[in-house]
């Protein structure tokens, strides 16, 4: 059974990403929403010092709250994909279960 | 599919209350059913109708009112985190000898049993904090 994890706050400011990634397995999909947009690059230097995705898990980021933050879709690392607000109902619907770091 | 939504936020405070109105308004776009949207701690103060936002300012609350009427959605406001803030119905303000009410008139005040209730008969529960 996969999870959706969404995570709304800086890693700077939190210490959310790193326990959602402490509990997120394979298959489970990690979307960064709100705030939690600015962890693009601290998932871009995780992936980058493991040298490979991080260990099977689906990134996202919500598209809205990434423009919203002068960010856009080229700013993104290839393992970073944007969705809209139908694609977050989406993945909320194909993970059985989810869990809301804020 | 039956989704349930949990707010924990108030509006205005962060963003958290147009996430989930945005999640709502997408899920509902899609055909899905929203069964219950149960506003708890903070998250209650979206259902206070003496809110009033400057008039260049989005109206959450009323955005959550409207979508709670045409939806036909069921929507609770925590008791206990309602009274303590300052959100009451009219039976509360008479109980409670307060000189008025102000629960938006699309919620009503129920228990924590309304939240494991939704869990129970929903597909999948989203939450949104702060």
């Amino acid at each position: 059974m996969t999870t959706l994890h969404t995570v709304n706050k800086h890693s700077l400011n939190s210490d959310l990403l790193t326990s959602c990634l402490r509990v997120a397995r394979g298959g489970d999909c990690i979307l960064l929403i709100e705030d939690g947009i600015y962890n693009v690059r601290t998932l871009e230097d995780l992936a980058a010092r493991q040298g490979c995705e991080l260990s099977g898990l689906q990134c996202c980021v919500l598209h809205d709250d990434l423009t919203a933050r002068g960010l856009a879709e080229k700013d993104l690392p290839d393992f970073i994909s944007a969705v809209d607000q139908a694609g977050f109902v989406a993945l909320a619907c194909a993970h059985r279960q989810s869990v809301h770091w804020f | 599919m039956k989704f349930t939504i949990v707010l924990y936020a108030a509006p205005y405070s962060s963003q958290a209350s147009l996430s989930a109105l945005r999640f709502a308004q997408a899920a509902l776009a899609q055909g899905h059913k929203i069964v219950r949207v149960f506003f708890f701690y903070d998250g209650v103060h979206n259902t206070s109708a003496f809110s009033v936002p400057a008039q260049d300012e989005y109206d959450l609350v009323q955005a959550w009112n409207a979508l709670i009427l045409v939806h036909e959605i069921d929507a609770v406001s925590c008791v206990s985190s309602a009274l303590k803030r300052g959100v009451l119905d009219a039976r509360e303000a008479v109980r409670y000898e307060r000189s008025g009410s102000n629960l938006l008139e699309s919620a009503v005040l129920s228990g924590l049993g309304q939240l494991v209730d939704a869990s129970l008969i929903s597909d999948r529960v989203v939450s949104f904090g702060a």
